[in-house]
């Protein structure tokens, strides 16, 4: 084998800008990367790491600034330039085709060929098999990937990546659902990899992944490339504080709601199966006014499942579902609507705002049939309303009437909130409620979440982001495999410890 | 084990059902169709069958694999008059031998389809919207053509594709035939078949693995009109004239022919075999109730409930 050029430099970016309507996601940002080189790339969630991988892997185009790839100058990448190119990269969320087999979709786009055109179907599968050999992955090549399991489809999402030339790979969080052992086989692949001078790029949360497997570390945070460090100068709490930019201080506040304790959801012994997805095995949750219960677990752990049953949108084996002490007969979102439960989705963008409708028209979707009559609405008290709740959750626009599509991550997020505020609701069950927005935004919409808990709302909230909960929750519930597997009571002034969290996620009490 | 589970999926009853279903379908209707009139199981009946339904299977092979990328054609039935009337002028009035006149018209639909696609994938166009226009400026051109009028009086070279055997199998069985080979070995064996699927199943996800998703779109469109063209051609040959009002809801016919063949609307899976089964299943039925002396008033009725049934079946089965 030819002895790689390790030291030499196979991916450049330079000056790399990149806005999202109203948003900066990218500030500037300049970053080499070696062969051979193993980075860690952090930050925090919307720090733009996924933005800057997508420009150099030529799923997004850039505003300004310059990619080289070995020399060779691109103002913007294609895709397939991009793989033409070396880079490939395995995306957060998975680029699979359900209906195509392992190995169809391991080639896909680089399909060996002969003739005009026609695959060599043979070939590409004895390939892929090797691939997955390499790995020591137990999948029949043959199989559909819609019959796989999610931490099988990440893995094939893996391999996916390394059917073609690679100078670059890029890993955008590819931990996140895998298992142990799964984890072995991606630790043994990395260092072949970098033996066979490719540059790697690993975006990752969990930093002691980082530091285990990376030679360097570069930070984002919000949009701006902060530091670039060899990995063996820094410590894990170093990265933390480049992340953050601030010394991390428990946020957390005691709730201070005086009333009645009053028992606004509880879920008894509630079992769900369906075909392809999480099973819930005998769940069991209280909420109580004035408090904030948070829910942590990994991809895979049944937390957003959980929500879609308790509203009737999964099929239910058994379980009881009271809500305000009445048991509910049929569960649907109209009905758990009707009984003051709002829930702002995890999926911001197709489940929670219309971008082509106004702010207005937003907010005001679920209040129509309370501010008409006789089908004609009152349009003074739904602007009375709408004005109410733009100014309480200070949501910046240019106007009530500006297109939801014009605002920022973190606006759209408030009038997805000021939404079901405006209902009034006595539960707020929020799945992921402050994904890829920036900084500011974020403790704003933490800040409205606690003044609710005070005024005697219960909350239910659901995140991946370990200090999003402890910052705010009351009670925080570990799910792991369907099942809620501890809970983690809070104390003022008493902080908690992420590898306890970890633990109760990863490998159940 | 692995091996076990896989098998039992395999034979699964519903999943069988729902991949050979419509085959199950037809050999019941042919029963059903023998019981009821003897003419139906003539080999008179059964030539006469296999060349009305290879226009059709032609038409549906086409917009099989719009389907397949997630799109939609309702263009075809126009191109039929429109191809129908370029291919009978060429012979007619400018006395250009019969391969001349194919190929104009043939050539003429792959324009149109290429239209069709640039339209619909580099502008973001609607399918629908799209093809509902070009399919109104097909049937007016067709019109148009010759100020509304049939172009009768073909040679016998041109309509032999039409009315013509070979041995004793009509030429556009033959024609059919070879184009259900080729489109099988399309969809199986080559990068664009694979990479048809591919945008039909998550267009994003093609984008990102590097297919050229605009030229694979574009290519289909044009597949499907140029299929179109040459059934036109057929249909013409048949009628022995270039009619502007032919081909009236054969779009119809076309995507009911691919829904009950087991394709899914919203593309990505399917088999282009379904498309030629379901093809048969309906030309089957209109003949079948043409012998028992049902109105086509009625055929259009049964045809739509046929459509919306199939429909109906494979939706639930996503869910």
């Amino acid at each position: 084998m030819e002895q790689p050029n390790r030291g030499q430099i196979v991916a450049e970016l330079q000056d790399i800008s990149k806005r999202f309507g109203g948003t900066v996601a990218l500030n500037q940002v300049s970053l080499t990367l070696k062969k051979g080189e193993i980075l860690g790339l952090i930050g925090e969630n919307g720090a733009g790491k996924s933005t800057l991988m997508n420009i150099m892997s030529g799923a997004l185009r850039p505003d300004t600034g310059t990619i080289l790839l070995n020399g060779k100058s691109f103002s913007h990448l294609t895709p397939a330039q991009a793989s033409q190119y070396g880079v490939q990269i395995v995306h957060q969320e998975l680029s699979l085709l359900p209906d195509m087999t392992v190995a169809e979709n391991i080639f896909l786009g680089k399909e060996l060929q002969k003739g005009p055109g026609f695959i060599r179907k043979q070939e590409c599968r004895d390939r892929a098999r090797k691939i997955l050999e390499q790995f020591e992955i137990d999948i029949d090549v043959d199989q559909k990937v819609a019959e796989l399991s999610s931490a099988q489809k990440q893995l094939v999402e893996i391999c996916k990546s390394l059917a073609g030339t690679i100078e670059v790979l890029i890993l955008d969080e590819p931990t996140s659902s895998l298992t142990e052992r799964e984890m072995v086989s991606l630790k043994r692949i990395l260092p072949i990899l970098r033996e066979q001078g490719a540059g790697i790029i690993f975006i990752s949360h969990k930093l002691d992944e980082i530091k285990e497997l990376c030679d360097s570390i570069a930070v984002l945070r919000d949009g701006n490339l902060v530091r670039r460090e060899q990995t063996g100068d820094v410590t894990i709490e170093n990265m933390v504080q480049f992340m953050v930019g601030r010394d991390i201080h428990d946020e957390y506040s005691r709730p201070r709601f005086q009333g009645d304790r009053k028992l606004v959801l509880e879920i008894r012994d509630l079992s769900s199966k369906q075909y392809g997805e999480v099973e819930l095995k005998g769940l069991n949750l209280k909420v109580y006014a004035g408090e904030i219960v948070g829910i942590f677990g990994l991809i895979g752990s049944g937390r957003t499942e959980m929500i879609k049953a308790l509203h009737g949108l999964r099929t239910i084996q058994q379980g009881t579902v009271l809500v305000g002490g009445k048991q509910m007969e049929k569960l649907t979102p109209k009905r758990m609507i009707s009984e003051g439960v709002a829930w702002v989705t995890e999926d911001r963008r197709h489940e929670g705002v219309c971008l082509s409708m106004s702010v207005k028209n937003n907010i005001g979707m679920p209040i129509y049939g309370q501010v008409s009559k006789m089908g004609f609405i009152n349009n003074r008290r739904l602007n009375e309303t709408v004005e109410r709740y733009m100014k309480h959750l200070s949501i910046k626009t240019s106007g009530e009437n500006a297109w939801a599509e014009t605002l920022s991550g973190g606006n759209q997020q408030k009038v997805v909130l000021a939404k079901w505020l405006a209902l009034g609701p006595q539960l707020l069950i929020l799945d992921e409620p402050t994904r890829g927005i920036d900084v500011g935004s974020k403790s704003e919409i933490h800040r409205l979440i606690r003044e609710l808990r005070d005024e005697g709302m219960a909350v239910l909230a659901i995140s991946s982001e370990m200090p999003e909960l402890f910052s705010l929750a009351d009670r925080i519930l570990v799910m792991r495999n369907g099942s809620i597997t501890g809970e983690i009571p809070r104390q003022a002034g008493e902080s908690v410890s992420e590898e306890a969290v970890m633990k109760l996620a990863t490998l159940g009490a | 084990m692995r091996n076990g589970t896989k098998l039992a999926k395999h034979f699964s009853m519903s999943d069988h059902l729902l991949k050979f279903g419509v085959l199950y379908l037809l050999v019941l209707l042919i029963a059903v169709a023998s019981m009821m009139s003897r003419q139906f199981l003539t080999a008179q009946n059964a030539l006469n069958v296999l060349r009305q339904v290879s226009p059709v299977i032609i038409l549906a092979l086409g917009e099989g694999i719009v389907i397949i990328t997630a799109g939609i054609d309702l263009s075809v039935g126009a191109l039929v008059a429109m191809s129908g009337m370029i291919a009978a002028g060429a012979v007619s009035f400018w006395n250009l031998p019969t391969f001349a006149a194919v190929l104009l018209a043939v050539l003429f639909g792959i324009v149109f389809g290429l239209l069709n696609g640039i339209i619909i994938a580099k502008f973001n166009i609607s399918a629908m919207i799209v093809t509902l226009a070009t399919m109104n400026a097909a049937r007016g051109a067709a019109y148009l053509y010759n100020d509304g009028a049939q172009i009768i009086g073909l040679p016998d070279s041109f309509t032999d594709i039409g009315r013509g055997y070979l041995g004793p199998i009509p030429i556009p069985a033959i024609i059919m035939i070879i184009l259900v080979i080729l489109m099988v070995l399309l969809m199986n064996q080559t990068v664009l078949g694979k990479y048809l699927y591919a945008i039909g199943g998550n267009e994003e996800v093609a984008r990102l693995a590097g297919i050229g998703v605009l030229k694979t779109k574009i290519t289909a469109y044009a597949i499907c009109s140029m299929f179109a063209a040459l059934a036109g051609v057929i249909y013409a040959a048949r009628m022995n004239m270039g009619d502007p009002a032919m081909g009236e809801g054969l779009e119809m016919d076309a995507i009911a022919s691919v829904i009950l063949g087991g394709i899914n609307l919203y593309g990505g899976q399917g088999s282009i075999l379904g498309a030629v089964i379901g093809a048969m299943f309906i030309t089957v039925l209109g003949n079948a109730l043409n012998l028992n002396g049902v109105s086509s008033f009625w055929q259009l009725v049964v045809k739509a409930v046929a459509l919306i049934v199939a429909a109906l079946i494979y939706t639930k089965k996503k869910v």
